[in-house]
């Protein structure tokens, strides 16, 4: 019961202070709001798991195992109703342009950072090109979270509001896609085996969103709408554990091929809207529930990878973002607050530990966990720190 | 068409398992493709049933009944375990909405009715039972074994089993019916208070058993471990309502995510006992609305949304039940049925008749009682492991073939006597 005690101990202190000294104005007050939510089911995942009461028996494991298929999968099909393939067309190039030139950028960067790290911490050759490759995709999204920052600051307005989450949106989009196509590695045999694998979870996820679209159509109430999207959630998430597929990669498709559809795309948003945040809290208190720290690889990662990926960030927005789209006085407010992590993280995260229950995935999951806690509050320090300049 | 979305859907699992097998790979059923059509094709078949008598739930339960183990075998017994966390959540989860769906304080005048109206319920039904149990022996040879020397445990238990309604039914027809918003609440507060006066005696197994030794039971250890467990249920409720409220207050949209890790923690920890969670739940469901305006407005939330949880109750439920047709027993559950169904009826209007504002609705609603389903079949379940108690198998299924008629005639008549009263009221 050490690391649970301990870990709670730091996040009262932590939360305290920042409660005490940094959270003045209503941009600070929501985003400390939003470090309480996601610290509760990290450190209740922490207390359930194995470092705490060790509740979590292989046989209760098997049993949650639906619903935590259910969550990995709802995050690739929510992304997908937001971005059908019209969608993506009526963007901007530039905009479009910015964001594979972002996520390239950030991704390369952040994977060699990751790769020295994993190398020096001594772990096996596999584990090093895994875990590196999920380090870089979970910390390479553009988290929307600093919209809670702008909606409340005055310059703020809703066309930048607008272009920004299209741009987080794109770099969740690239990121579902690279770990869908990388993610295979880990279980093909061979390159044949491996492109088969993609091109086969393509085409079900397309067929599955095809059916599912035509009794979307059919279904004239919300409630029948919400049916049909479990329903898809689970049979695509069911498969995808099942041959080895991304649940993500093969939601997103499905979700793509129904909001394509057009038939009243708005709605069947707002079914799965509720289901959003606990999501997101589930796929947390999972993290926390196989928590392993690393004497100093946990530090390094949290510490060392956020900074990276902070100023990577940074320079990234100065060079091509305004360079192609706005000018730079435009973008300062947003460039302070670009530290939290994206939502696909904790989703990243628990698919580590789902494909490989070793040691070091459990070390990396867990530092995504914490790191992607630590993106928020450091992100009230950061916003109070601009406030004040 | 949806049908034949969903005949694709099951070709393609089906289709799977086959590739499975040929790419050297497990070939049981995921338990989430599973759970995903067992979603898709109850709804579906349950719309396709519903009109004024029937209600959707019994296109769940027959469908429920056609793939389960005693059916076409396609959710084999091994994925009904698979499936026992979901079915536990969706249990929890519609124990909480009925306890949160308790509307004592609006309907006050009629609430007065209720504890009067379960107290003739169970009064009749003991005296029926009492009844029974003296003819049944005499007029069938395969009842003989009701005349031995646990008669009286006989008579309790079967009472117990014959007082329990179900407010799963109850609040799943509710939610595709019309009639006026007092008798829905009033059925429901009935059904949902007996269930939770019910569940009393059950609580702790451990009490029971020890309570039924052949070396007699001590009884100052039996009441002390009957406190204990007593207690145990009112802590876990006012711990998990108080908590509940207070993430109600700070994060509203998150409370279901908090509502489902009780479960996983209640359910991963196993000491406690399936009646007193039942009964915690709600009562967690009550303290969450009690006194509170984002209470009612969550649970309305829930409610509106809850159509899965009752699709994956019913289905497992319907396909989990061992209904095996021995012969002999056949006229004791018909008799049995009659008797419930008779005692219910004429006890309900006998109350409702003196109540003369809803007077109306007295014999449409006599008929609403008879749903039975999961509550019971808990009940069943807890008491066929006492030992020492000769012949219980043949009495438990009796009372489980009796469950499972009333799961099979209840909804309709309750949908039919709903579709009356608004009848009655438009004209």
């Amino acid at each position: 019961m050490g690391t649970p005690f301990i870990l709670s101990i730091i996040f009262l202190l932590v939360l305290l202070f920042l409660r005490v000294f940094c959270v003045r104005i209503e941009a600070t007050r929501e985003i400390f709001r939003e470090l309480v939510i996601i610290s509760i089911p990290f450190i209740a995942g922490v207390y359930v798991g194995v470092s705490g009461l060790d509740l979590m028996t292989d046989a209760l494991t098997v049993q949650i195992l639906p619903l935590l298929e259910f969550c990995l999968g709802f995050q690739g099909l929510y992304w997908g109703l937001f971005f059908g393939f019209r969608d993506i067309r009526y963007f901007d190039v530039n905009v479009k342009r910015f964001a594979v030139l972002h996520f390239f950028f950030m991704f390369t960067g952040i994977l060699a950072a990751s790769y020295i790290l994993l190398y020096l911490a001594h772990f096996p050759a596999w584990e090093i090109l895994i875990g590196g490759i999920y380090l870089s995709l979970a910390l390479t999204q553009i988290s929307s979270a600093s919209l809670l920052f702008l909606k409340k600051f005055k310059k703020y307005s809703s066309s930048f509001a607008f272009l920004f989450k299209t741009v987080s949106g794109l770099s969740g989009l690239f990121t579902i896609i690279l770990f869908g196509i990388l993610s295979p590695m880990g279980i093909s045999s061979s390159m044949p085996h491996f492109i088969l694998n993609l091109v086969a979870q393509v085409l079900i996820a397309l067929i599955t969103g095809r059916l599912v679209y035509m009794g979307i159509k059919k279904a004239s109430q919300g409630e029948g709408m919400l049916i049909w999207l479990l329903s898809l959630l689970l049979i695509n998430s069911g498969m995808s554990y099942f041959f080895g597929f991304n649940p993500l990669l093969m939601n997103l498709v499905s979700g793509m091929a129904i909001s394509s559809g057009g038939f009243r795309k708005q709605q069947i948003q707002d079914t799965l809207k509720p289901l959003v945040r606990p999501v997101i809290l589930f796929l947390l208190f999972y993290t926390g529930l196989s928590l392993k720290l690393h004497p100093w690889l946990t530090p390094a990662v949290v510490a060392g990878l956020m900074l990276l990926r902070f100023i990577l960030n940074r320079w990234s927005f100065r060079r091509f973002f305004t360079k192609q789209i706005l000018q730079v006085e435009e973008i300062r407010p947003i460039l302070t607050s670009l530290i939290p992590l994206g939502v696909l993280t904790p989703a990243i995260a628990v698919h580590l530990h789902l494909i490989s229950s070793s040691a070091c995935s459990e070390i990396i999951s867990g530092c995504l966990g914490l790191a992607y806690i630590t993106g928020y509050a450091l992100m009230i320090l950061l916003v109070q720190w601009e406030v004040r300049r | 068409m949806s049908f034949l979305i969903i005949l694709i859907l099951t070709g393609l699992t089906v289709g799977s398992q086959y590739l499975s097998r040929y790419l050297n790979l497990p070939t049981d059923l995921n338990p989430s493709i599973l759970l995903g059509l067992i979603l898709v094709s109850g709804w579906v078949i349950g719309r396709s049933i519903k009109n004024k008598i029937l209600p959707m739930m019994t296109g769940f339960i027959l469908y429920g009944m056609l793939v389960g183990p005693e059916g076409l075998n396609l959710i084999t017994a091994s994925d009904l375990e698979s499936l026992e966390f979901i079915l536990f959540m969706a249990f929890m989860m519609i124990a909480f909405l009925a306890g949160g769906s308790l509307e004592l304080k609006t309907y006050m005048d009629f609430s007065k009715k209720i504890p009067l109206l379960i107290a003739v319920h169970f009064g009749g039904l003991l005296l029926g039972t009492v009844l029974l149990f003296l003819i049944l022996p005499v007029l069938f040879h395969s009842c003989v074994f009701l005349n031995g020397s646990h008669t009286a445990f006989y008579i309790l238990f079967t009472t117990l089993v014959l007082a329990s309604g179900s407010p799963a039914v109850v609040l799943s027809v509710n939610r595709g019916n019309v009639s006026p918003l007092r008798i829905k609440a009033f059925l429901l507060n009935t059904v949902t208070l007996a269930g939770m006066v019910l569940i009393i005696p059950f609580l702790g197994h451990g009490v029971l058993l020890q309570a039924m030794t052949p070396k007699g039971p001590g009884w100052v250890q039996t009441i002390q471990i009957f406190a204990l467990h007593f207690f145990s249920v009112i802590f876990v409720s006012v711990i998990i309502g108080l908590l509940l409220r207070f993430f109600l207050k700070h994060f509203r949209g998150e409370l279901i995510f908090f509502l489902v890790i009780f479960m996983i923690v209640l359910y991963g920890n196993g000491n406690i006992y399936m009646p007193e969670l039942m009964l915690s739940f709600m009562l967690a469901g009550i303290m969450v609305r009690h006194h509170s305006d984002p209470g009612k407005e969550f649970i309305k939330d829930i409610s509106r949304h809850s159509q899965p949880f009752f699709i994956v109750f019913f289905t497992l439920t319907a396909a989990g039940i061992r209904w095996s047709f021995i012969p002999s027993l056949i006229p004791i559950v018909i008799v049995l049925f009659m008797m419930r169904y008779t005692i219910l009826r004429f006890s309900t209007v006998h109350v409702l008749r003196r109540w003369r504002e809803e007077s109306y609705a007295a014999t449409p609603l006599s008929r609403g009682f008879v749903s039975q389903n999961g509550l019971t079949l808990c009940f069943i379940s807890i008491v066929s492991s006492f030992p020492g108690i000769s012949h219980l198998q043949e009495l438990c299924t009796v009372l489980t073939l009796l469950v499972f008629l009333n799961l099979l005639v209840g909804p309709p008549l309750l949908q039919r006597a709903l579709y009356r009263i608004k009848q009655f009221r438009e004209t």
